[in-house]
């Protein structure tokens, strides 16, 4: 019944333009109180020509008082890599924007909401360059960056990060190893691995994500005055699944337990997750959520109910 | 869902035109065929890209027995299934620069989605017609030319559902109106 054929892998020659806009209302409850509002706005432009791709986005996260600009970047496409300038998501774990944020989980996981040194999480994106080359099942990332970057900046001034990532598949599984090293005096020797793994099924996703990070110590204030501490050895391993009944299109239920363990102070954190979506129309989702957990000493990392609103609008 | 469209059949020889209206608001992407005398469309090869994580087109009608394809154009993998009435199938997950078809030799309406992504969706409605086509951003179409005689016109839409209407269209016929309930 299937045929398996190739395609041209660039796109046609024509000037394509695009864009979207995202906006998501939430309540839930956030460092131990429950805020209700405007939890984000994400704003996308792409123009794209033959191998290249322009794409500005630009995110206000007015539910922490967090913007920045997102993924914004140039890039060149072949048959088989690509090159990458400008704001990126660095090549470590599940890293996409719609792995991260797209689920009928409101919140992403800890490992991607944690501040790790200089303060800067997964799920933001860095300056850097990000080199992509792909044959046949496997696929291979290699993301530059600083650790010194501020939110605006489009390319760093030096590069003291690399992070690569390697991932294949044998259907239905696609299974992913990445690290992280920031070998210079800058970033305090941080150094991250990650393996992870995905099953897909019709109807069925499951995903797990390990994350081990070391470094040698620093501290820093974080956006709510807190001061952290990153020194030390810690872990992550969160495991999902979702469910969507067959025949409904509009349904998606969703299951996921999230570990966060500090080796060095010997404490950790787990929450559980129950997650309902549901697809009011198109371009707009519903979502309700319930976590177990977290303990006292992480409640900035949520618990209880969560409500959540999304209007997607592409054009 | 309670609605209201309406076919304002505008026939001059050979073709029916009109737009679909629904709560007095045209309707886009709005699935039209017709059965009738004539000729049946022949089974083709079409194509459903997958590109920035979406299907395109969202919304595609295709002749019963008509190949369609779904080439990855992303730098990531995807998987293509359906269940629904019309098509049951799994493609399984590839990579880009490969692409995947399947034969939709049932009549109806069938979701496509990816297992990974779960935000992607399409609607393939395969049909068993003398002419098939979408509405454009008003609710608006237009046939290719058609012998006269008797059609029996459905509509389909992903929200507002499906409806269908027989009318009588010879050459030289005024304009007709037709309101639908559902």
């Amino acid at each position: 019944m299937a045929l398996c054929m190739a395609v041209p892998a660039t796109a046609d020659q024509n000037l394509r333009l695009g864009g979207s806009i995202e906006t998501a209302f939430v309540s839930a409850k956030r460092s131990g109180e429950l805020k209700s509002g405007h939890r984000y706005t994400r704003t996308q432009l792409s123009a794209e020509q033959g191998a290249w791709r322009a794409e500005a986005t630009w995110w206000a996260y007015p539910f922490c008082g967090f913007h920045a600009l997102d993924e914004t970047s140039l890039q060149y496409s072949a048959a088989n890599w690509s090159a990458t300038a400008g704001r990126i998501r660095l090549p470590v774990g599940q890293h996409s924007w719609d792995e991260q944020w797209y689920s009928p989980f409101i919140f992403q996981t800890r490992l991607e909401l944690q501040n790790y040194e200089g303060g800067k999480r997964l799920s933001h994106t860095s300056p850097g360059y990000l080199f992509e080359y792909w044959k046949g099942m496997h696929q291979l990332q290699l993301g530059l960056t600083t650790s010194t970057a501020q939110p605006n900046n489009l390319l760093p001034k030096s590069v003291n990060r690399a992070a690569v990532r390697w991932q294949t598949f044998f259907d239905p599984f696609i299974v992913g190893a990445s690290a992280l090293v920031d070998p210079t005096d800058i970033g305090d020797h941080e150094t991250m691995t990650s393996m992870d793994v995905r099953w897909s099924q019709p109807n069925w996703l499951a995903r797990a994500v390990f994350l081990s990070r070391r470094n040698d110590g620093s501290t820093f204030t974080d956006y709510d005055g807190t001061v952290i501490s990153t020194s030390g050895h810690q872990e992550s391993l969160f495991i999902d699944t979702t469910y969507r009944p067959p025949g409904v299109t509009n349904v998606q239920l969703g299951l996921r337990w999230d570990l966060w363990r500090n080796i060095s102070s010997a404490s950790q954190s787990e929450t559980t997750t129950l997650s309902l979506q549901y697809e009011l129309s198109h371009g707009i989702d519903a979502a309700v959520n319930y976590t177990f957990g977290p303990n006292m000493s992480d409640q900035k990392f949520g618990g209880g109910w969560a409500l959540q609103l999304l209007k997607f609008h592409r054009f | 869902m309670v609605f209201a469209a309406a076919l304002i059949l505008a026939q001059s020889p050979g073709w029916i035109s009109g737009q679909i209206l629904a709560n007095n608001k045209p309707v886009a992407d709005a699935v039209i065929w017709l059965e009738g005398p004539g000729e049946k469309l022949k089974p083709i090869r079409a194509k459903v890209i997958q590109r920035d994580r979406q299907f395109m087109p969202h919304i595609s009608v295709v002749p019963v027995g008509s190949r369609v394809e779904f080439p990855n154009m992303d730098n990531i993998y995807h998987n293509v299934f359906a269940e629904h009435k019309a098509a049951k199938f799994d493609l399984g997950m590839y990579p880009k620069g490969q692409s995947r078809s399947v034969v939709m030799d049932k009549p109806g309406i069938t979701s496509v989605l990816c297992s990974i992504h779960s935000e992607m969706s399409a609607y393939v409605m395969v049909v068993d017609a003398v002419e098939a086509l979408k509405t454009d951003r008003n609710g608006r179409f237009k046939t290719k030319n058609l012998p006269s005689g008797t059609y029996t016109i459905q509509v389909w839409h992903k929200t507002l559902g499906e409806a269908n209407v027989r009318r009588s269209i010879s050459s030289g016929d005024a304009p007709v109106q037709i309101s639908l309930k559902k």
